[in-house]
């Protein structure tokens, strides 16, 4: 555990150097002074030493979280103004085993770096850190990477959104114990870090907090599966999308669809492999075509070689004719079917988008008529007065319901239309690969062709005949060649896919080390909720509260942030950091050990509210805790008088401003400079 | 809306040739293009957009043009027949084509609807033209509200393309 000893300000302004310093001790104590103070000043110090700026929704390094008097203008005790040339922060924590730290970071100046100085058991080092960027992963200079080491906390690696493995930084467990006044009140968590993309980053850093590293592992590698379930998902849609692309542009009809659970899909692609797909839905078995093919050659080879050729037979050119003129009429064929394809895509198209503007005509209507915009309820004729029915014209008002009714029918039909459109498609896709096939086959018969009519005698046609129709057979071998290897291909991928997928649904989830530590989480809650007297949970009440899967507090299945009145949502977020602290600080827990509540009262000026709140850091609970709360807020004389008497620490610091000129010392006037933290105790104890 | 003699003229066709009619009556709903709040809106944004000054009396439109355009406001994908259509001028064909013709002169329901609002007093019949009545205020209101409403916005572009095609009286009346 550590704690806050110190937080200082100071600076350079026109009319000489500024400070402000408040000293901590250890367990409950409030900082009490009135609004416009400096206080926020002091609680945002904590987070911007720290590095951790991107929680108030700004770039890294910029300091704009602090207000003007830092900046640009700091204001005088007679009203007028002097401008900043520079300023500075530090803070200084100190852990149970005696070690320091002090972190000092430019507010106006170069905010890039942080100085450190550590010290060790009488040793002090000094070094530079880089506030922001690499803050984690330089192991040399980054802050974040130090820190974590100081605090000998666990690095632990998170998944985001988009697949990529990213991990928890400091600024996603800040949120739970630093409540800033203006956005931390909103909610629990409300400056968690959203557009890091890191999933499920809220329920991880409770577990963090409460030291549940195990569960948080077990909680990546789920949410690491699922992602990669659905990558898995696409893939086979990819995969099965190439086969029925591959079979179509050779005019197969295949049945193989990546569609529904891994599972599903694995039972599929394993009960049958491609080639035997092909050979049961498109009768296709390129094997025994390339053999059939072969001993086609052979016997044509041996006519050649061997057997020879009868010269009386004249049939070479009319059988070459005739096959060109065969695949001519086919070609045609093809031609004619592939023209009306495409007028019914045309058509279809045309129809769907007719039937999208009459959905989105009567969903308009079906507006008019339920919202009554612009409609005439009331038709009356002009002369006589009296109402004119629309029936009377032959004119029907339909109803709301009878246009919801010609919705759906419009909708069912435009689905009928796309699935025929889709239907379409795919027809005109195989259509067009039976016309590139048939082209190939056409120009080989036409070369035959010519061939057989250049010879000269019947012997030299039938020779002509046979060179034709043996290269038109080695091409086509080529080509079931080219579409054996191609298979085989997308076989490779189907069983890579399979033994993924296989080893994906396979993997098993290592059990959580959460369950005591989330009770233990939640039953502090409850007694904090209790005692701050929150209005929904009370001894009678309080077993009802239950966490969600997200940590998420819930009374009788109602979310707790929406019951009660507006004030106990302050109560809410204040027993929950502090619950978590009490969890987190015990053994294995990793909290710090320090929560900072910058004005829980949210400047309420509700009596019951304030007095409810007084109360119970009067309470043993508040006071007792072994961690450190600071609470900045601004109570009236007889609320600290109270408090004090119960012995609570309660400092009201002295003056209007917190940040304060120093007077020059008399002995060096000239002496410029800036004065070293802690300067002065300003403060009343 | 198919009338119920054509429905049950078809079944008894269907009965004669042994098939087994069976009417799914979710389907058998009006289309919405028949319903009186939706063709008051055409016409009125169809009126608003195209009738055109003539002093001394109100603004006016050509009966006949207004029929078409809000024939083809309702049905955005012959815009390309109408184009071509005004682009051939005396030539008729293209107007006879895709069954245009028939469908125009056979829209009942918009010879109806002009009769309803000219009973309503809203539109006014002088000559070919219809002009503003004297609550032609109703078309104006009706239409601010629903372009307000962000309503109908495929009828309403429609109608604003149709401002750019060239249709004549002659066109429109024939020789």
């Amino acid at each position: 555990m550590i704690r806050l000893s110190f937080i200082a300000v100071r600076g350079q302004s026109a009319s000489g150097p500024f400070a402000g310093t408040l000293e901590f001790s250890g367990g409950l104590q409030i900082i009490s002074a009135d609004n416009a103070f400096g206080k926020s000043i002091a609680a945002k110090t904590v987070a911007w030493c720290l590095g951790v700026e991107p929680i108030f929704g700004i770039f890294s390094n910029d300091a704009t979280c602090f207000p003007q008097a830092v900046l640009e203008r700091l204001k005088l005790p007679d009203d007028s103004y002097t401008d900043v040339l520079s300023s500075e922060c530090e803070i200084e924590l100190i852990h149970d085993d005696g070690r320091r730290l002090r972190l000092c970071r430019a507010i106006k100046g170069d905010t890039d770096d942080v100085r450190v100085t550590e010290q060790t058991e009488g040793e002090v080092r000094q070094s530079t850190l880089i506030a922001r960027r690499g803050t984690m992963q330089d192991k040399t200079g980054g802050l974040q990477h130090f820190l974590f080491e100081w605090l000998n906390w666990p690095r632990v690696e998170v998944s985001t959104f988009k697949g990529t493995a990213s991990e928890v930084y400091l600024e996603n467990l800040v949120p739970l114990l630093y409540i800033d006044q203006t956005e931390g009140w909103a909610e629990i968590q409300a400056q968690q870090i959203g557009r890091y993309g890191q999933l499920e980053i809220k329920e991880i850093a409770v577990e963090y907090l409460l030291g549940s590293i195990g569960a948080i592992k077990a909680r990546v590698t789920q949410s690491q599966s699922a992602q990669r379930q659905s990558a898995l998902r696409e893939l086979a849609r990819n995969i099965a999308e190439r086969v029925t692309n591959m079979a179509e542009r050779r005019d197969w009809n295949v049945d193989w669809t990546g569609g529904g659970s891994l599972e599903d899909i694995v039972k599929r692609w394993t009960r049958r492999n491609l080639s035997q797909a092909l050979k049961l839905d498109a009768n296709v078995d390129l094997s025994a075509q390339i053999s059939d093919l072969s001993g086609r050659a052979e016997l044509l080879r041996k006519a050649l070689t061997t057997d020879g050729v009868d010269r009386h037979n004249n049939s070479a050119p009319a059988e070459t004719s005739q096959r060109a003129i065969e695949l001519k009429r086919r070609r045609h064929a093809l031609n004619e079917s592939l023209s009306t394809l495409r007028i019914q895509k045309e058509e279809a198209d045309e129809l769907i988008a007719s039937l999208d503007h009459r959905i989105q005509s009567a969903s308009d209507l079906l507006r008019l008529k339920v919202t009554g915009v612009g409609r005439l309820d009331h038709v009356e004729c002009p002369t006589c007065h009296r109402d004119l029915d629309p029936m009377t014209f032959a004119l029907t008002d339909q109803s709301a319901e009878s246009i919801s009714t010609h919705i759906e029918a419009l909708k069912r039909d435009r689905d009928m239309m796309v699935s025929n459109a889709r239907s379409i498609e795919a027809g005109l896709r195989t259509a067009r690969a039976s016309m590139l096939n048939l082209d190939t086959e056409l120009r080989e018969a036409e070369r035959v062709l010519m061939s057989v009519t250049a010879a000269v005698g019947a012997e030299r046609e039938q020779v002509a005949r046979i060179v034709g129709d043996l290269s038109a057979i080695d091409r086509e071998t080529d080509r079931a060649r080219d579409d054996i290897a191609e298979i085989e291909e997308l076989q490779g991928e189907i069983d890579s896919w399979v033994a993924d997928a296989v080893a994906a649904s396979g993997r098993e989830i290592g059990s959580a080390d959460l369950g005591g530590r989330r009770q233990a989480f939640l039953d502090a809650l409850r007694k904090y909720l209790v005692e701050l007297r929150h209005s929904e949970v009370r001894q009678s009440t309080e077993s009802q509260l239950i966490f969600d899967e997200q940590y998420v507090p819930y009374l009788d299945n109602r979310r707790l942030r929406s019951l009660g009145s507006a004030s106990d949502h302050s109560r809410l977020t204040t027993a929950y950091a502090l619950a978590l602290a009490a969890t987190g600080t015990n053994d294995g827990g990793l909290h710090p050990g320090v929560v900072i509540l910058d004005e829980p009262l949210q400047q309420n000026p509700d009596p019951g509210h304030r007095s409810r709140f007084v109360e119970f850091l009067s309470k043993q609970l508040a006071r007792n805790a072994q961690f450190q709360t600071i609470i900045f807020t601004s109570l009236k004389e007889d609320e600290v008088e109270q408090l004090r008497k119960e012995g609570v620490k309660v400092q009201t610091p002295s003056g209007e401003k917190w940040l304060q000129l120093i007077p020059p010392p008399a002995e060096s006037p000239k002496k410029i400079g800036v004065p070293e933290a802690p300067v002065s105790g300003n403060a009343q104890a | 809306m198919p009338e119920r003699a054509a429905i049950e003229t078809l079944s008894a066709l269907l009965q004669s040739s042994q098939a087994q009619p069976r009417v799914r009556t979710e389907r058998l709903v009006p289309s919405a293009i028949y319903d009186l709040d939706y063709r008051m809106f055409v016409i009125a944004a169809a009126f608003e957009l195209h009738a055109k000054e003539a002093p001394p009396i109100r603004r006016r439109i050509h009966a006949t043009k207004l029929k078409l355009l809000q024939f083809i406001a309702i049905r955005p994908r012959l815009m390309s027949v109408i184009r071509s259509w005004s682009a051939a001028g005396k030539d008729e064909t293209s107007f006879a084509a895709h069954d245009l013709r028939r469908g125009f002169l056979g829209d009942r329901t918009y010879d109806a609807m002009v009769a309803f609002l000219v009973a309503r007093g809203v539109l006014e019949w002088m000559g070919t033209h219809l002009a503003a009545g004297s609550n032609a205020e109703l078309l104006a209101n009706l239409y601010t509200a629903a372009v307000s409403a962000d309503l109908f916005i495929t009828e309403r572009r429609t109608l604003e393309e149709l401002a750019h095609v060239r249709v004549t009286v002659r066109m429109l009346e024939g020789e």
